[in-house]
């Protein structure tokens, strides 16, 4: 039996979640990937924001509707001509009698390769179970909620959407080009369709996952020579205990799920 | 039933787990246990604390020193064995020390010498040195931390008590609060009152020096502002409250 027990109810446990999920801040991440058929670089931010939190015995913590707000920024290279064929008008030359040769200008448009920059944000919420882990690192014992598997993230109406401003994005970067004018909306619309919905996920999915798999949550951390009393004068020196072990789980005790901390120690 | 049953959270401390805090107390600030005049303590350090003699007409003030050994608790329900005279109720804990007190029995002679025994042949009523008794007591204060002729004995003390609500530090604390005490076997029973009588007032002063802060007993895991507690269950002192 443990020698000192600290317990919290699910109330308390979402009140710590809200706290320790704020607190992990914004996170960020950059990198190139694919988009379709597109490489792309990409800087992508998240955020967290805290879901609601349910105790199971006897060791996960689940949070339902962990909402992320994520931002990204892509740019990736558009060759137009992959999409539009190059045009090449020969000199056509007629004879007209009294006048002479007649010849129609030779055109040749080679069309170039753009950079396209696409800044798109939403947000997505999913259902995440933590696991209780603890360790003791560097003389201090931790106890975190860490998100179990890989969450299976839902974009959603997002990549519709992502996918617009993708289209957006593609007509503003080629509007400078000579004679696009006439392509435009079908160079749009074959980049799109080239990235689609699969070519959407396949990016997003393996960037934006990590911002909630894997992550550690703080539950409390505690000094293995935990601080009694301060020092409190020249005869009064701080005091401290060692605590030899640590152990945290969710117990349910009828009718409540607890988080509880349990521990030994030793003067 | 849950832990924190209407509350948000829940602590509680096994009485082993107490005595391992009120333990690192002592030992790292042996002075909460050991007090003396000069005699016995030459100076305040964090081993000792340094208090005056008791004044007394015609003598430089007696010297003595009280030094308790590191008490032990017993949370209710009991397990430790107590003098019949005690019994431990409800919501209570027992605490069994060992007191040793200590006078410096100092000489009335003149230069610290012995006064010879009336019956010892050395003994000469007229010599103009005779201690008569209207001679003040050597003033020793050059010699502190050097009782001369210290009388110790040690006294198996049990007390009852109760926990109390206290600050340490500026943080909510628990303090030691002593009900009654008893010491076995001093006859007659009159000087046994006046001594438990004393040592209630030593173990009082004491224990109000010794409070430990309600972090240290959820070593900080989880923020308890208590609304119920610090109390005494079963074995163990607990505590609810909000987050």
């Amino acid at each position: 039996m443990s020698e000192i027990i600290a317990a919290i109810d699910e109330g308390a446990a979402q009140q710590l979640f809200d706290t320790e999920v704020a607190a992990l801040g914004p996170q960020a991440t950059s990198g190139s990937s694919s988009l379709g058929p597109f490489s792309v670089s990409y800087a992508v931010t998240g955020t967290l924001s805290n879901g609601t939190v349910d105790l199971i015995a006897p060791a996960t913590i689940e949070i339902a509707d962990l909402r992320l707000d994520w931002h990204v920024d892509l740019s990736f290279q558009l060759d137009i001509g992959d999409f539009i064929p190059d045009i090449h008008i020969p000199q056509v030359c007629v004879h007209i009698p009294c006048v002479g040769d007649v010849c129609t200008p030779k055109i040749d448009i080679v069309w170039p390769t753009v950079t396209v920059p696409v800044s798109f944000g939403d947000f997505l919420k999913t259902t995440v179970d933590l696991g209780v882990a603890l360790s003791l690192v560097a003389g201090v014992w931790k106890v975190e909620g860490i998100v179990q598997g890989v969450p299976s993230l839902q974009f959603g109406a997002s990549t519709a959407a992502l996918l617009a401003a993708i289209g957006l994005a593609v007509a503003a970067a080629v509007a400078w080009v000579p004679l696009i004018g006439p392509f435009l909306a079908v160079l749009a619309g074959a980049v799109v369709a080239a990235i689609g919905i699969a070519g959407l996920t396949g990016l997003l999915g393996p960037i934006i996952t990590p911002f909630v798999s894997g992550t550690r949550f703080p539950i409390t951390e505690i000094p293995a020579l935990f601080e009694v009393l301060p020092a409190s004068g020249p005869f009064d020196p701080a005091v401290f205990v060692t605590v030899d072990s640590l152990g945290a789980e969710v117990q349910h005790n009828p009718p409540e799920d607890e988080l509880v901390v349990l521990a030994d120690i030793q003067p | 039933m849950s832990l924190t049953e209407t509350s948000e959270v829940f602590v509680a401390v096994e009485e082993s787990a107490l005595n391992d805090l009120i333990t690192a107390v002592c030992t790292t600030r042996p002075h909460l246990l050991h007090y003396g005049s000069p005699a016995f303590v030459p100076a305040s350090s964090t081993s000792a604390t340094q208090m005056a003699p008791i004044p007394f007409p015609g003598s430089p003030g007696l010297q003595w020193s009280v030094e308790l050994r590191i008490p032990q608790l017993d949370l209710f329900k009991q397990d430790l064995a107590l003098p019949p005279e005690l019994s431990l109720g409800a919501g209570q804990f027992s605490l069994s020390t060992t007191v040793r007190l200590c006078v410096d029995c100092a000489s009335r002679g003149k230069d610290g010498k012995e006064e010879p025994h009336p019956d010892d042949p050395k003994h000469d009523p007229n010599d103009p040195n005779h201690d008569r008794g209207d001679e003040p007591w050597r003033d020793d204060r050059d010699d502190w931390g050097k009782a001369q002729h210290p009388m110790c004995c040690r006294l198996d003390v049990f007390a009852i008590g109760h926990l109390v609500s206290t600050w340490a530090g500026g943080q909510r604390a628990i303090g030691f609060a002593v009900d009654s005490v008893e010491i076995v076997d001093i006859e007659p029973n009159a000087l046994e009152s006046v001594i438990e009588c004393l040592l209630t007032m030593v173990l009082r002063s004491v224990l109000a020096t010794l409070s430990l802060p309600v972090t240290a007993l959820e070593l900080g895991a989880f923020t308890l502002t208590p609304t119920v507690g610090p109390l005494i269950d079963v074995n163990r002192v607990l505590a609810r409250g909000d987050f």
